[in-house]
C-alpha cells in the first residue's frame, strides 16, 4: 500500500482551514480538510495512511474529546495539535493520551514540517506492525485447538514426550499436531517456531495497549 | 394612657416604681427601659442598662441627665425640646456610649406622658449592632460580587478577542508560508524580493500574535504567575527601577515600609505593573501642576488579612468629574493617554484577590490597592 500520506485537517473557521489546506498540499501532502470533529468522524475510513490536524478551540466535540475518540480505533491516527494559547496544562494532558505533539498558532513553515513528518513516521510504522500483526494472526488462527494446545507446550521447551503426558494423548499424535502447526505458522525448526509465537504475543500486546479489537475486520 | 386590667386603675401612677408587677415587667424586656422627665433627667430604668452598657445603678443616678449616655446628645436634645409638652409617640435611632467608651447603635421607642402635671418621657431602646453587621456584610457580599463578575467579564472578553484574532492572523502566515513554499520549489527565476516580502508578513503575524497575548496577559486572562513574594522587597525594587525617570523630572520619592514585612503568595510581574502604572499617575499629575516639592510617597500597611499599598502625591487631585469614571477605559486626563492603564490595574489587583481605590487627600491623590494575606507566610526570621 504506497499510498500518499494524507494528511486530515479539522478546523471549524474556514479561511483558518483553507490556509492549512494550502500549506500541507505545498510542503507536497494530500490533504481532506473537515470543519468540525463530527464531520471528520462520520467520514473518516480506516486504511488511510496520514495524520490528524487539529485545532484545540472546536466547537462541538472538543479537539480533545476528538482525540480520544480516534484513539479508541483500531488505528487511530497521530495528531497534531494546533492551539492559540499557552495552554500548558492542555499540552500536557495531550501528550499523556499519545498525541504527537501540541503546536503554537502561528505555526512555523519548519516546525509544522517537522511535526508531520514524525507524524507520518509514527502512521507508517504502526500501520506496518498492525499489518504484521494480522498476518500472525491469520496464520495462527488456522490451527486446531489441539494444535494450539501442542504449539504452546512445544514453544515452553516441552519434549514430545512430556507433551504426551501433559495432554493425555499417544506420543505419535503429538508429533502430527506438531508438525502441522509448525507447517501452518511457517516454522521450519523449533527455534523459528519460539520466535515467531514470541513475535505474535508481543504484537498482540501492542494492540490491545492500544485499544485494537483483537479480531479484525479484514482490510 | 397606660393599658391595664381594671383593677390596677385604681392605683396611682406615683406608685409605679414600687408595684412589684411593674418591676417584674420592667426588667423582663428586652433592651432598655427608661423614664426620663421633663429636664431629662434619669428617674428609672431597668438593669440592662448594666447589662449593656456597663452602667452601675450609682453611675445613672449621678449622671446630670440621660443625654450624656448619647454618643452625639444634640439631636436627641433638639428632638426633645421640639416635642416638649407634647403627648406624642416617638421613634428614632442614636447611638449610645458604654462605660468603656464604645459606641452602641440603637433603636429607640418613646411616648411622651403627662402624669400628675409632669411630663415624663418613658421608652425602650433596642441594641441594632446585630442588624448592622448583617446589613454590612450584606454590601460587602454584592460589591464582592460584582467585583467578580466585573473579572469574570473583563477575562472572557479578553479570550474572546484572543481567540478571534488570533484566526485571520493565522490564516495569514499559513498562506504566507505556503505562497513561500511554492515560490521556493519554482523554478529559480522566481525574484528572491517577492520571498523576502513573504517571509516578512510571516514574521509580521507571528509579531501580532505575540501582542494578543500581551494583551491577554494585561487585562488578567493570562495564566498568572505565583510565587512567594516579599512586600517591601517588590516595592523597593519597583522605586529603585523608576529611580532614574523621577530624578529626572525632579520629584522625590519616599517609601514607608512594613515594620515586619509581608511575604504573600501573588504574582510579582502583575503586581510591579500595578506599581509602575500607579507611579506613572502620579508623576504625570505633579508634571500637570508642580508643587513646591513634587513627592511620591509609598506607604505599605497591614491589617489582619491583607496588605494595602498607597501610592499618594501632591500634585493637583483628580478633577470631581472623572472621579466616577477613574476605572472605565478610554478616560483620561492625558491628551494622548489609552486610558487604559487604570482599567487594567483594577483588573490585574482584582484578579490576585484585592481592591484598587482612589481618593483626593489635602493636596494630592492617593490609590490604594491591596493584596490578601491567604497562603502567607511571615518574613523570615519570625
Amino acid at each position: 500500500m504506497a499510498n500518499k500520506a494524507t494528511v486530515f485537517i479539522v478546523e471549524d473557521d474556514e479561511q483558518v482551514r483553507e490556509s492549512l489546506r494550502r500549506l500541507v498540499e505545498a510542503l507536497g501532502y494530500r490533504t481532506r480538510c473537515f470543519p468540525s470533529a463530527e464531520a471528520f468522524l462520520q467520514a473518516h475510513g480506516t486504511g488511510v495512511h496520514g495524520c490528524l490536524l487539529l485545532d484545540v478551540q472546536l466547537p462541538g466535540s472538543s479537539g480533545f474529546d476528538l482525540q480520544t475518540i480516534t484513539a479508541q480505533h483500531e488505528r487511530a491516527l497521530p495528531i497534531i495539535f494546533l492551539t492559540a494559547f499557552a495552554e500548558v496544562e492542555a499540552g500536557v494532558q495531550a501528550m499523556r493520551n499519545g498525541a504527537v505533539v501540541y503546536l503554537r498558532k502561528p505555526v512555523r513553515r519548519e516546525v509544522l514540517q517537522s511535526a508531520l513528518r514524525d507524524a507520518l513516521l509514527l502512521d507508517r510504522t504502526a500501520r506496518r506492525l498492525h499489518l504484521e500483526y494480522l498476518q500472525l494472526w491469520r496464520l495462527f488462527r488456522q490451527l486446531t485447538r489441539r494444535e494450539s494446545q501442542v504449539l504452546e507446550l512445544v514453544v515452553k521447551g516441552r519434549l514430545n514426550k512430556q507433551i504426551a503426558f501433559d495432554l493425555d494423548i499417544a506420543e505419535r499424535t503429538v508429533k502430527l499436531h506438531r508438525a502441522r502447526a509448525m507447517e501452518k505458522i511457517g516454522a521450519a525448526t523449533l527455534a523459528d517456531a519460539i520466535h515467531i509465537n514470541q513475535t505474535y504475543v508481543r504484537l498482540a500486546r501492542e494492540q490491545v495497549n492500544k485499544g485494537a479489537v483483537l479480531h479484525q475486520r479484514a482490510t | 394612657m397606660w393599658r391595664h386590667n381594671k383593677e390596677m386603675n385604681t392605683i396611682p401612677p406615683a406608685t409605679i416604681g414600687h408595684n412589684q408587677f411593674s418591676d417584674a415587667l420592667i426588667e423582663a424586656l428586652p433592651g432598655l427601659f427608661f423614664v426620663v422627665d421633663q429636664d431629662g433627667k434619669l428617674v428609672r430604668w431597668n438593669e440592662n442598662h448594666r447589662i449593656l452598657l456597663g452602667y452601675s445603678d450609682e453611675d445613672l443616678s449621678n449622671l446630670e441627665t440621660g443625654y450624656d449616655l448619647f454618643v452625639d446628645p444634640n439631636p436627641v436634645r433638639a428632638l426633645a425640646a421640639r416635642e416638649r409638652g407634647i403627648a406624642r409617640r416617638g421613634r428614632y435611632v442614636a447611638s449610645l456610649k458604654t462605660k468603656d467608651g464604645r459606641e452602641v447603635p440603637c433603636e429607640f421607642h418613646v411616648v411622651r406622658q403627662q402624669i400628675n402635671d409632669v411630663w415624663f418621657t418613658i421608652g425602650t431602646a433596642f441594641d441594632l449592632t446585630e442588624k448592622r453587621d448583617a446589613e454590612q456584610r450584606l454590601s460587602e457580599q454584592r460589591n464582592q460580587l460584582a467585583r467578580l463578575q466585573r473579572v469574570a467579564m473583563i477575562s472572557e472578553t479578553a479570550t474572546v478577542l484572543g481567540h478571534e484574532l488570533t484566526q485571520p492572523v493565522s490564516a495569514i502566515s499559513n498562506n504566507a508560508n505556503a505562497a513561500l513554499t511554492l515560490l521556493e520549489s519554482a523554478s529559480s527565476s522566481t525574484n528572491p524580493e517577492v520571498m523576502e516580502y513573504l517571509r516578512d508578513v510571516v514574521d509580521l503575524a507571528e509579531q501580532s500574535s505575540a501582542i494578543v497575548g500581551r494583551i491577554r496577559g494585561f487585562l488578567g486572562a493570562g495564566e498568572s504567575r505565583r510565587t512567594d513574594v516579599s512586600m517591601n522587597e517588590l516595592v523597593r525594587n519597583a522605586l529603585h527601577l523608576v529611580r532614574a525617570d523621577m530624578a529626572a523630572r525632579g520629584i522625590a520619592t519616599k517609601l514607608l515600609p512594613l515594620a515586619r514585612d509581608a511575604v504573600l503568595r501573588t504574582d510579582a510581574v502583575q503586581v510591579m505593573q500595578v506599581l509602575f502604572n500607579l507611579i506613572g499617575n502620579a508623576a504625570e499629575a505633579i508634571d500637570r501642576k508642580r508643587p513646591g516639592r513634587p513627592t511620591i510617597r509609598i506607604v505599605l500597611s497591614r491589617r489582619s488579612n491583607h496588605v494595602t499599598v498607597k501610592v499618594a502625591d501632591n500634585g493637583p487631585g483628580i478633577e470631581a468629574h472623572l472621579m466616577d469614571k477613574l476605572f472605565q477605559p478610554f478616560v483620561s486626563s492625558k491628551s494622548e493617554g489609552l486610558g487604559l492603564g487604570l482599567m487594567i490595574s483594577r483588573n490585574l489587583v482584582e484578579a490576585l484577590g484585592g481592591q484598587l481605590t482612589a481618593r483626593n487627600s489635602q493636596g494630592g491623590a492617593v490609590f490604594s490597592f491591596s493584596l490578601p494575606l491567604n497562603d502567607t507566610r511571615l518574613a523570615h526570621g519570625e
